[in-house]
């Protein structure tokens, strides 16, 4: 008797675990291995890598219009 | 409106991943591109799509959004048709010179366009684009951010009253009514017809959709609107002075960086001629803008491009946003009976316009009679 209601926990111990696998956003495995979200996620890592670009690219100044568009 | 700082522009909100089932599912490089497994931003952003919506939604929104794809391809926001046709009829025939004009009118006026991810995603990149809340999608575009970041000029400052002397609409003033509670989705998103201008479109805000007894024998001054029916349009009465703006031009700096320059806009208020009469849009008195544009718009691109510049009014049909219930011009009825300088005048265009504006100008012989 001890044994199968052993055995029932453990069925239902695995549903539950299934269960809780089964509602996770299915989005979290590929985040979680994504670079893109790690750093767009991340504006310390954004704000070091948007100041590397600037480096690298040449400043061009923007034209300025005069007047309303 | 201030722009975002760098990082904020593209700042992802780990929610967007949370809790939004349908797109935060979806991974980043299905949309945009890249390769998502590269640590490396030089390579990793090879083959990147900032908008992916742009120029044509159907891989990033269609496969869900199927009929608003199709449809969207026509919309106004889409097209900007109104600003070809307009440069078209006042272009000079000459095919070269007509080229020159279309790369101008490209680099300059086609920017203003807008796309699924420009409205519900990011600011609109004329306003130099950024996420509108870390990527979550807007059903409803914000209004500040999207709207009247584009229609900025004219639109936002009339309706939120920051001309000054001239009060916030009232739709607005009494009832925060945001853009929406007039202007539908299926207006924005068009509904596959190649319109002309936004006059013609079927869903169009109109006055009537809301205030839909107003010509009926019980409503207030019932027999004031009933005498204006069809004769004159709801903005002529209830408008305030609104916004226009006069003599644009564009040209390249030095370092090849459109720009324009505009002289100073005046607010004011003038009835003109309907110039585009329709069965829809019967009446004769409408509020005119003075529109931007002059012979000389396009002049550091190609010499004498707008050759046919008289073809087209640059007193605009308008509607202005800046309804009041109670107006200058509604006080009583020599308020604008007789009163002629309400009406756009023969002296209130320049000489060298009268021939394009004819069509809108008010002959003293029909501006109303004093009562």
């Amino acid at each position: 008797m001890k044994t199968i209601r052993n055995g029932g926990l453990l069925v239902l111990l695995a549903l539950f675990c299934l269960l809780i696998s089964g509602n996770r956003n299915p989005s979290w495995a590929a985040a979680a291995k994504s670079q893109c979200v790690a750093c767009h996620t991340s504006s310390k890592k954004l704000i070091e890598t948007l100041r590397e670009i600037a480096k690298t690219k040449p400043q061009v100044k923007k034209a300025e219009s005069k007047g309303e568009g | 409106m201030e722009p975002l700082a760098p990082h904020e522009k593209l700042w992802v909100d780990t929610d967007f991943m949370d809790e939004d089932e349908n797109h935060g599912s979806i991974p980043c490089h299905e949309c945009h591109g890249g390769n998502p497994s590269d640590g490396n931003w030089k390579t990793a952003h090879k083959g990147v799509v900032k908008d992916p919506t742009w120029p044509d939604a159907g891989k990033a929104c269609g496969e869900c959004h199927e009929e608003i794809v199709e449809v969207y391809k026509t919309s106004l926001h889409a097209t900007t048709k109104p600003i070809a046709l307009s440069i078209a009829k006042r272009a000079n025939p000459d095919k070269a010179i007509h080229a020159k004009l279309d790369e101008a009118r490209k680099l300059h006026c086609s920017s203003c366009h807008s796309s699924c991810g420009q409205c519900h995603i990011s600011r609109p990149d004329s306003v130099e684009g950024g996420f509108l809340d870390g990527h979550i999608f807007q059903k409803t575009p914000p209004m500040r951010t999207t709207c009247t970041a584009c229609h900025g000029a004219r639109v936002e400052k009339e309706y939120f009253g920051l001309n000054e002397g001239v009060p916030p609409d009232i739709h607005w003033k009494k009832k925060y009514m945001n853009c929406k509670k007039c202007h539908s989705g299926t207006e924005m998103h068009g509904d596959g017809k190649k319109y002309a201008n936004r006059f013609e479109v079927e869903s169009r805000a109109k006055c009537v959709d809301c205030h839909k007894g107003i010509y009926s024998e019980k409503a207030a001054n019932a027999e004031v609107h009933e005498n204006h029916k069809n004769t004159v349009s709801c903005q002529a009465c209830h408008a305030m002075p609104y916004k226009n703006c006069f003599a644009c031009h564009t040209a390249k700096d030095k370092n090849g960086q459109p720009y324009f320059q505009t002289e100073p806009s005046r607010i004011e208020f003038k009835i003109g001629l309907n110039p585009l009469k329709s069965k829809d849009r019967p009446e004769k008195f409408v509020t005119l803008r003075h529109v931007p544009v002059d012979q000389g718009t396009f002049d550091f691109y190609v010499k004498n491009g707008l050759s046919n510049f008289d073809k087209v009014p640059n007193w605009k049909l308008a509607t202005p946003h800046t309804i009041q219930l109670k107006t200058p011009q509604n006080q009583d009825c020599n308020a604008c009976h007789g009163n002629d300088k309400l009406f756009l005048k023969k002296k209130d265009v320049k000489q060298k316009y009268l021939r394009a504006n004819q069509g809108v100008i008010v002959p003293a012989e029909m501006i109303p009679e004093e009562q």
